[in-house]
């Protein structure tokens, strides 16, 4: 009996890989839907037994997504498949009714024992650590740069928030990461959070490694510095320090899981330099302003960090040279193909 | 960096290497027991090696701020990430004397530190690794340049006045 089976997810390169997962001698009808609005109708037209389901999506997320098939009833099993490893996502995605949650990269040996853990694969299709052969997923839209970075970002996103998460006891919300490229002179303009009326400070800490080069920042606005103190529970020192200090420690957690989450998933090494304070309480364009001798196209990630029931927000951008691309794109190569 | 495990020559010269970087190096168990406490360390503090191995670092250094340091370790402990510390945010941890003690102008060395998380076979966190740089050349520089800026803006304004 042939199962039919939707998998949605913004990325077509996690598409892609969620496809590749899955067990090679399983009798499964595969299609695909490109966000959580797109997945609901797809959902409804195929009647899918079983939904895959990202959490980081445009239109609908994944939770509002599962929302949706509770309140109308629909006839499937969804299992959860997102970067996203705080344990307090894992947990409401479970309340919303998911029966399972498997961690990005997906991890074909994974699939196949939830699959086979709720019955779905017959003991004559199972057979772990073989990927299914090419053929199969009739995905029409090739993966871009973007839109690979983007997905690995996702990752490497899902890490950071989670030691994030663990050590201020908060709920980080997951933002979809904003892949671009730029030239130097949009820098400023190409961060979409902040306003001409804010004042900032950033640091910024450069890394480098496998003929990839770029630069970490972490903007903060001023008026997020005390409650984040509050939350950090710092008690002494001046005010100036604390706010150095915040950004110091925000930036050692933000930057230092997501770049190894970015190594990991490439497989290379990429180290990081010393941070330092880019400046305190100046207008985006003048802390940026000042670095902008030399002309030079950049590939942007913007993050949007966000903490739940807190008024603190913080940008995070990953700004890599144009000449790392020609080496992004040969891993991309390696990595899809 | 690759070495061979086997071969004495390299350990000692790899050893030496480190007792002669000029980056202070310390490792710390959990308890902040002093095992590892190299060169630079020796040099700048006074305190030999064999003084000050498995005494809490507290005890050495009493104006160290304890709180802090505890929360800095627990944290890289907790999370296995690296954390950085800028002299902009405290000056120094170790109170050094200026490297330069007759042409520097600050009494003391400016210091950043990273705390690395050092884990055994297991994968687990058994011990932090301090590494000292000294940074008092550009500390004295940013904060004379801060200054003249300073002086720039007070003179345009009474200029203007």
């Amino acid at each position: 009996m042939t199962i039919r089976v939707l998998i949605c997810d913004d990325s077509s390169m996690a598409r892609k890989q969620m496809a590749r997962a899955l067990p090679k001698n399983w009798k499964a009808d595969v299609t695909f839907a490109f966000d959580g609005r797109h997945g609901l109708e797809r959902l409804k037209e195929t009647g899918s037994e079983l939904l895959f389901l990202d959490l980081n999506m445009p239109e609908m997320d994944g939770y509002q997504v599962l929302k949706a098939i509770r309140e109308q009833d629909l006839p499937v099993l969804t299992i959860v498949v997102s970067g996203d490893i705080q344990p307090e996502a894992r947990e409401r995605v479970r309340k919303l009714g998911a029966i399972d949650f498997i961690k990005k990269p997906t991890d074909t040996d994974q699939v196949a024992r939830i699959l086979r853990d709720y019955g779905f694969l017959q003991p004559d299709e199972f057979e772990t650590g073989k990927a299914r052969p090419g053929p199969t997923p009739p995905e029409p839209t090739p993966v871009s740069l973007p839109d690979y970075l983007q997905e690995i970002s996702n990752v490497a996103m899902g890490r950071s928030s989670d030691l994030l998460a663990r050590l201020l006891k908060v709920f980080v919300k997951q933002p979809i990461p904003r892949v671009e490229m730029i030239t130097t002179s949009e820098l400023s303009m190409a961060i979409s959070a902040a306003d001409t009326h804010t004042r900032y400070s950033a640091v910024c800490q450069g890394f480098l490694g496998a003929g990839i080069a770029g630069e970490a920042m972490l903007l903060f606005a001023d008026a997020n510095f005390d409650e984040m103190a509050k939350l950090l529970m710092y008690e002494e020192g001046t005010t100036e320090n604390l706010q150095v200090e915040v950004l110091m420690d925000m930036s050692s957690i933000l930057f230092g899981a997501f770049i190894n989450g970015i190594s990991d998933q490439l497989d290379i090494k990429l180290r990081l330099g010393h941070p330092t304070v880019l400046g305190q309480h100046r207008k985006v364009g003048d802390l940026l302003d000042y670095h902008r001798s030399k002309q030079e196209k950049l590939l942007c990630i913007e993050i949007g960090y966000e903490l739940e029931n807190t008024n603190i927000s913080c940008d995070m951008l990953i700004l890599l040279t144009e000449d790392s691309v020609p080496f992004l794109k040969q891993r991309l190569k390696y990595l899809v193909d | 960096m690759t070495i061979d495990a086997d071969d004495a020559n390299s350990f000692h010269w790899l050893v030496d290497m480190l007792e002669s970087v000029e980056v202070g190096l310390v490792v710390i168990g959990l308890d902040f027991r002093v095992q590892i406490w190299n060169g630079f360390m020796e040099h700048h503090s006074g305190l030999s090696a064999g003084k000050i191995q498995g005494r809490s670092l507290f005890d050495a250094f009493p104006d160290i701020p304890r709180a802090w340091l505890t929360r800095k370790v627990d944290s890289v402990a907790m999370l296995n990430t690296r954390a950085f510390t800028s002299w902009e945010q405290r000056p120094y941890l170790f109170r050094f004397r200026n490297t330069r003690p007759i042409t520097g102008t600050e009494e003391f060395m400016y210091q950043n530190l990273t705390i690395s998380p050092l884990a055994g076979i297991d994968g687990k966190v058994e011990k932090v690794c301090l590494m000292v740089y000294d940074v008092t050349d550009i500390a004295t520089s940013k904060q004379a340049l801060e200054k003249a800026n300073a002086q720039l803006e007070e003179i345009n304004r009474n200029g203007r006045g």
